[in-house]
């Protein structure tokens, strides 16, 4: 007779909604594979809502604009103003050991190449160059330049699953293709877009980050100095290396900014279901569902016309202006959206809802990045201060959302429009950062009086006001088209 | 201090979590092939019922377990996938009755989402590729060539990212799959897909249907002719396929298992979580679906996997309740049902709870789980050896030896028992009244010491004596015949069957040898019993006077011995009987540590008898005893029956519903449980929990307190306070209100059984789910949410106490588990693993001291002595961590250091201290810790806490051990034995398998020469070494 076949195990009834308590009970019965209920327990809207603060990571002398975990998840890689790589013990809060990167600006990227025991790590820097810092086991420390751009390289990515591969975008405008096996760089293409009616002028578009889709590593998704996020085929990009030929499978706007001149791009994120989240300079955040049947444009010169134009679901109450901020998902299946904001606070909302279900004191001003560890729901951060801060689910009785928080958010949604006509350039907020670095002095610890939250929201609304006149200024020194990049 | 540890199975586990059936060990046979977890048992279909012929471990946990036959067989061959993402493909060879690996690999990818849903694998029907699905997104295909060999595999993009269930379909020219998903919206839908095996990519498939039920969670495949898919969801079963689309509404369930019934696939069973068998029928005219029907059949237990056998016989594998095998009857009973159950195989699992107590008050402890869930659920009592259930007893001094005899040859039945002294002989015997009464045989000799007796053919019975054998009328019991012995010779030792009679007579003389290859020292007092035969195979089993038995085996046609083996029955001289039960034979061996000697698997088998010194013991199969045994200890003759004969002997007492936390009670002489009811008689699942109190000797329910609604009991303790003589039950609960994700209510109910009865003493509400309860100073130590409470029992002016708080500790994500050992205090965070706290009493307050900074999701935890502490953890790992007071940093001091890693393989649920096992002062094992553990999947475990010099010694006897024994499948054992969890793998450290070391017992005698020689330690020696540790469980 035929094989009769049985059903395997047992499957998940995956009907009811989550609860925690009834959880650990399914957990012990084996109804619950204890893998899945990790997972749905880390996602938990009370384990986010316990986010405190751990511990701050002090060692840099410099603001930090860059953190990484490895792939087990129990060292932080951190960079800094000061040029210094340090590797971290952040459970412990000590400092492992630190080295120099060999760069000669701000470091803006850290990234572990994975599977070689995180002992290669690749670095980014104002400066524009891509340096390699290749560890001993004697704890010798080899730095060596890969690749440079013209302009900052804010962001690096590595293809998935490789120790040897990366790509890295600047403000050149420019991807670049690199394999440690050859230590080779390899200009792909530079990015453009065409500006008013006139389709036969292209404008580089000065690039501020790149992400890979892990769903389908050969997609990468870049955004930068204009509207659109553009998303291309690696495995095009190489064949057209030669002809320089700028082509991408799909392009992501928000219907209202089609067009405006005065937003940029500063973060891109995927998320493991293939959506992009994208985050705009004093404008929201945006998140992209996939669309499959998507075609790739026949040249650059249509490729506005072919760009989808979606209901996005739209995340806010932050603000973001003065720094290249980059935006995240956080959760075990990244149920939540991540950012850092100009008035100091990191914000978690639903993905799903877009409900701010989280308000931490980050940074004095500032919070620039955060990066989510690879396996728990803990959280590194680093903004205008010169340490790295960690987030950990903590038994501390604490509101989730601060009793002022829509005082939080109007403030900065004032600020947002205020800013709204006002054009921002590298330059200006290269200023910027400059400005805020005097103010550090001036810096006044916020974690142990929740009452001043209100009085530093004055302090910085009147820096704020202040910045306004510093712009009139700085648009008398630079004349001309604002979207011009001097470094060509 | 002892980091080494010893991890060892009490009890295998008894979870079925696969089944199959097909033609495995011939093209003749019908086997029926069961995996439970990390076993796997193959079993015949006989005219006789299931006939069990392979029970062996694989190192993994199997994820799937599949029959194929490849082009050209004519049996199937077994595809088994571990969790670990490892495969092998087994075949069957006839001559040997072995597993032979026919293929074997490694399906992990590097980067990949490891799925949520459980891992799916599947084989095409028609041969032509394996299907895996273990990433996120991921579809990995292993093709066979045209010869059915595996080639190389190979990844498939797979746009569904929250994949159900995933299935091969019948009839396709093309190999094709239909996946059962979930979008964003969580919508359910099924789609198809062709594998095109040369692009290695997927195809657009026939056809797709959307939005299903929304609790769709399983697909079956429908063979040939009628082809297609059925979806069974929790409201509607759904025929789909490129012609057709049929749908019935069902009572609302959850489906979790199906057997196909016909080859035609036109008939299915389908078993729910209420335990509800259903047949599913797909009604057609001419290959065309025109309907659906079901129709109820009757209840089994809750079934994970059914397997249709032959002829309306049923196999039903549980993971909540005991396994059974079925018969569906024509007719239904009085009850409706048509469900007869013909036999039941024991389940544990899954053990949520247990406790270890020494019910009979032996020295040795038994352990009561809570077992099972839903209707399924309910309590065992595992206990190590064999019970005699006493029907008789007679105080008797100075038994020397024991004979049932039968008053004619043909009577079925035992009529008398001769009891032997020193000087004299007496008979006993069943009267009218089945009453024991002394009576005589006139034939035998009475004023002397029996050394012998047996019945004889022709209505004749022998007894021998030191001088003489006499025969005698077993009607008349007159003397008939007598050999005397000749002048100045006596009789030492005398057997005998039903025709002859063996006298063997000890010469002292020099030069005296045995006639065969055996060789037998130390032989003062030998007691020999001859042709034991067990499952077929003959031994020789010989006695030693200082408590040893060897064995051998023996070639009847030859006379040759071979396989020596040596093992400790104790420390007293051994007198040997057999004895017959359920069909089967078995030897008793009666000394001052009496055991059973019996067969399973072709391997003889050691259970010790729950009694002390027994000094003669005698089959006595009398009509008002039926298979009932006399035993002789000291001043006492007992007649008594026989649990059955296994090592550990399980009691299941049936509840009826689910007893979720268990604890006993010295000194009310009653279990406390926290049980709760399933009522699905009420429009929807509903629940009642309770609080329930036991008698420890017949476990019926004395008394009952019910929880309020939404009241969870949590955790439940027995203790008493200070300055208070009483002991009381507390209860530890939690409300689980719908609305919230987690409780921020709950009680401390306080309890004294008087008069029988719960009566509630006092009660203290909690800002949170009480999730575990400690004895600690005096006081009451609650962990409640993310806390740790101190209460003290506080005198009030009225003359009653209440719980009033001291102090706490807070930080936990959920302190989920909490042990005490003086003013210490070991915390397991569901997230954070284990941390250390320590209580000041003067200050009243709780401090840190020091935690484990890896980040373990913690399932158990225990503290093995001052300084070590034991967990368990999600990804079915053992680990200890270790106080370091003397480091020289603060943050050395604060760090809990990770001193042992383990994968066992099992999640487990408790850990208790306590032994299965009768502590003997004289033994060397007796001395050694040990924790007990219990498991899901009903696995009963000991951890034992070694010196370093015999952890040495075993490392190297576990290494090669390695060498010698290989995994089923080609499957690793180091591999399966490091730690590993989804951020790190390592090898495993100061923990060794007591499985694999304890399995050198059961190697042959070439193979243990060979690891005698590498450890350059003699066999005898490893045996014992080994045969100790077995006493340890």
């Amino acid at each position: 007779m035929e094989n009769l076949h049985s059903h395997r195990g047992i499957t998940n009834a995956t009907t009811s909604p989550p609860h925690g308590f009834t959880d650990i009970f399914r957990r012990e019965l084996g109804l619950s594979h204890p893998n899945s209920f990790a997972r749905r327990f880390s996602a938990s809207e009370v384990l986010v809502k316990s986010l405190d603060l751990y511990g701050k990571l002090d060692g840099h002398e410099g603001c930090v604009n860059a953190v990484e975990f490895n792939s087990t998840g129990d060292i932080l890689v951190s960079g800094s103003d000061d040029r210094q790589i340090m590797f971290w013990n952040w459970e412990s809060k000590t400092k492992l050991f630190a080295y120099p990167s060999g760069h000669t600006d701000n470091i803006f990227q850290t990234k572990i190449m994975p599977f070689t025991d995180d002992c290669r790590i690749v670095t980014s820097a104002g400066d524009g160059q891509i340096r390699l810092g290749l560890l001993w086991e004697d704890g010798r420390v080899d730095t060596t330049m890969l690749g440079k751009h013209h302009g900052c390289v804010y962001k690096l990515a590595v293809e998935p699953g490789s120790a040897h591969i990366f790509y890295s975008s600047g403000e050149d405008g420019f991807i670049q293709h690199f394999d440690l096996r050859s230590n080779s760089a390899t200009k792909l293409f530079c990015c453009s877009s065409s500006i008013g009616n006139n389709k036969q002028t292209l404008s580089k578009v000065g690039l501020n980050s790149i992400v890979i889709d892990c769903r389908n590593p050969y997609y990468f998704a870049i955004g930068g100095s204009d509207e659109y996020a553009r998303v291309y085929d690696m495995r095009k990009c190489q064949w057209d290396s030669a002809r320089n030929s700028d082509r991408p499978v799909n392009t992501f706007c928000p219907r209202h900014l089609i067009g405006s001149n005065n937003v940029h791009i500063t973060g891109l994120a995927y998320s493991s279901f293939g959506e992009l989240l994208v985050s705009y300079n004093d404008e929201l955040i945006y998140l992209f569902e996939k669309n499959m049947h998507s075609d790739s444009s026949p040249s650059s010169a249509t490729s506005e016309d072919s760009k989808n134009i979606h209901e996005a679901q739209v995340y806010s109450g932050h603000r973001n202006a003065q720094t290249i901020k980059g935006v995240n998902f956080f959760g075990p299946n990244d149920e939540y959206v991540l950012s850092g904001s100009d008035c100091g606070h990191i914000f978690i909302w639903k993905k799903k809802e877009a409900k701010l279900v989280r308000l931490m004191v980050g940074d004095q001003h500032v919070v620039n990045q955060h990066e989510a560890h690879p396996h728990i729901p803990i959280l590194a951060t680093c903004g205008i201060e010169k340490n790295v801060k960690i987030w950990a689910p903590l038994g501390n009785d604490i509101p989730p959302l601060p009793g002022n928080v829509k005082e939080i958010m109007e403030t900065n949604r004032q600020g947002r429009e205020d800013r709204s006509q006002v054009t921002l350039t590298p330059d200006v907020i290269m200023h910027v950062l400059r400005l805020q670095r005097r103010q550090t002095l001036a810096y006044i610890e916020r974690r142990h009086n929740r009452a001043d939250i209100v009085s530093d929201e004055e302090d910085a609304e009147g820096y704020l006001l202040g910045f306004l006149d510093g712009d009139a200024s700085s648009e008398e020194d630079y004349p001309g088209n604002s979207r011009d990049c001097n470094i060509s | 201090m002892t980091i080494w540890n010893y991890v060892v199975t009490a009890h295998k586990p008894t979870n079925v979590t696969h089944s199959c059936v097909g033609n495995f060990t011939s093209p003749q046979d019908l086997n029926l092939i069961i995996a439970k977890c990390t076993r796997i048992e193959i079993h015949l279909l006989s005219p006789q019922g299931l006939q069990p012929m392979l029970d062996v471990p694989i190192y993994g946990r199997i994820a799937t377990l599949e029959l194929f036959r490849p082009h050209g067989e004519a049996q199937d061959y077994l595809f088994i996938a571990t969790e670990r993402y490892k495969f092998c493909v087994l075949q069957w060879d006839s001559e040997t009755g072995e597993l032979v690996t026919r293929a074997m690999g490694d399906v992990s990818d590097r980067i990949g989402r490891p799925t949520d849903n459980g891992q799916i694998g599947i084989i095409d029907p028609d041969c032509r590729l394996i299907g895996l699905h273990l990433y996120d997104g991921l579809f990995k295909v292993i093709p066979f060539d045209n010869k059915g060999q595996l080639k190389e595999a190979f990844n498939i993009r797979l746009e569904e990212l929250q994949v159900l269930d995933i299935k091969f379909l019948y009839g396709c020219s093309k190999p094709t799959i239909v996946v059962l998903y979930q979008d964003n919206k969580d919508a359910r839908h099924v789609k198809t897909y062709e594998v095109a095996l040369k692009d290695k990519d997927f195809v657009e498939g026939p056809w797709s249907q959307n939005n299903l039920d929304n609790g769709a969670d399983l697909l079956i495949p429908v063979p040939p002719p009628l082809c297609g898919v059925l979806i069974i969801g929790e409201e509607t079963i759904v025929y789909c396929s490129a012609n057709a689309f049929k749908a019935i509404p069902i009572r609302p369930s959850i489906t979790k298992a199906y057997g196909r019934v016909d080859p035609d696939g036109s008939r299915y069973l389908l078993g729910d979580h209420t335990g509800l068998v259903s047949l599913l029928v797909i009604i057609h005219e001419k290959e065309k679906v025109t309907g659906l029907k079901i129709e109820p059949l009757g209840e089994t237990s809750i079934a994970s996997t059914i397997s249709y056998l032959d002829n309306a016989f049923v196999y039903v594998g549980s993971s909540y309740g005991d396994s059974q095998l079925i018969k569906l009857n024509l007719q239904p009973d009085a009850k409706g049902s048509y469900v007869e159950v013909l036999e039941r195989y024991v389940n544990l699992g899954p053990i949520v709870d247990f406790c270890v107590v020494d019910l009979e008050r032996q020295g040795q402890g038994q352990v009561v789980t809570c077992s099972g869930a839903y209707k399924d659920g309910s309590l065992r009592v595992v206990r190590n050896g064999i019970g005699i259930n006493e029907q008789a007893s007679v105080e008797l001094q100075g038994i020397k030896g024991m004979w049932s005899l039968r008053s004619s040859t043909d009577d079925p039945f035992d009529t008398f028992l001769v009891v032997s002294f020193i000087s004299e002989t007496r008979i006993l015997a069943m009267n009218l009244e089945d009453e024991l009464e002394e009576t005589e045989i006139e034939g035998f000799c009475s004023q002397v010491q029996t050394l012998f007796c047996h019945d004889a053919v022709h209505n004749q019975l022998v007894q021998v004596t030191s001088s003489s054998v006499r025969l005698v009328s077993s009607t008349t019991r007159d003397l008939r015949n007598e050999w005397h012995a000749p002048s100045g010779y006596s009789v030492n030792v005398a057997t005998a069957n039903a025709t002859q009679t063996i006298s063997v007579r000890i010469f002292s003389l020099p030069g005296s040898e045995s006639h065969h290859k055996g060789t037998i020292r130390n032989n003062r007092r030998e007691i020999i019993l001859s042709s034991c035969a067990f499952e077929g195979i003959s031994y020789l089993l010989c006695a030693l006077g200082d408590g040893h038995l060897l064995n051998f085996m023996l070639n009847t046609s030859t006379g040759e011995l071979t396989d020596r083996k040596k093992v400790s029955l104790g420390t007293q001289p051994i007198t040997l009987r057999t004895f017959s039960s359920k069909n089967t034979t078995h030897v008793f061996a009666a000394s001052d540590r009496p055991t059973v000697i019996y067969s399973s698997n072709k391997k003889l088998l050691y259970s010790n008898v729950n009694l002390k010194e027994v000094s003669h013991m005698c089959p006595f199969n009398s009509a008002a005893f039926p298979d009932s045994l006399a035993i002789a200890k000291e001043g006492e003759l007992t007649i008594g029956t026989i649990d059955d004969i296994q090592k550990l002997h399980i009691r299941s007492i049936p509840l009826g519903e689910h007893a979720r936390r268990i604890c006993h009670q010295e000194q009310s002489r009653t279990f406390a449980i926290c049980s709760l009811k399933y009522n699905p008689a009420s429009g929807e699942d509903s629940e009642m929990h309770f609080v329930r109190l036991l008698d420890d000797q017949t476990f019926e329910f004395i008394s009952t307190y019910s929880l309020d609604t939404y009241e969870y009991g949590c955790f439940i303790i027995s203790c008493s306070f200070s300055d208070d003589n009483n002991v009381y039950y507390c209860v530890g609960t939690a409300y689980v209100l719908p609305e919230e994700m987690e409780p921020t209510k709950g009680r401390i109910l306080v309890f004294a059984v008087e008069d029988g009865k719960l009566q509630l003493i006092a009660e203290k509400e909690t800002k949170g789910a009480v999730y575990c309860l400690n004895a600690f100073n005096g006081k009451l130590l609650a962990a409640v949410g993310q806390k740790i409470q101190l209460y003290k029992w506080v005198l009030r002016d009225d003359g009653t106490h209440e719980l009033q708080s001291e102090c706490g500790h807070h930080g936990h994500i959920l302190a989920l588990y909490v042990q005490t050992r003086g003013d210490f205090i070991v915390v397991g965070d569901l997230m954070k693993s284990i941390s250390l706290l320590i209580y000041k009493h003067e200050e009243g307050a709780i401090e840190e001291r020091a935690r484990d900074y890896n980040a373990n999701w913690m399932s158990a935890v225990e503290i093995v002595d001052d300084d070590i502490y034991l967990g368990a953890e999600n990804s079915f790992n053992l680990f200890t961590v270790r106080k370091n007071s003397e480091g020289a940093t603060d943050e050395e001091r604060g760090r809990l250091e990770v001193v042992g890693e383990y994968h066992l393989g099992e999640f487990v649920n408790r850990f208790r201290h306590g032994s299965l096992v009768m502590r003997l002062p004289d033994s060397d094992v007796g001395q050694i810790p040990t924790v007990i553990f219990g498991t899901i999947n009903g696995v009963i475990g000991v951890i034992a806490s070694l010196p370093h010099e015999q952890y040495v010694f075993l490392e190297k006897l576990q290494s090669n051990l390695r060498k010698v024994i290989k995994g089923v499948g080609g499957l690793s054992h180091e591999q399966w034995r490091s730690f590993n969890n989804e951020k790190k793998t390592v090898e495993a450290r100061n923990f060794l398998d007591g499985d694999l070391i304890e399995s050198f017992l059961d190697l042959n005698r070439s193979k243990m020469d060979e690891i005698s020689k590498a450890l350059d330690v003699s066999v005898e020696e490893l045996c014992k070494r080994v045969e100790e540790l077995t006493r340890l469980h």
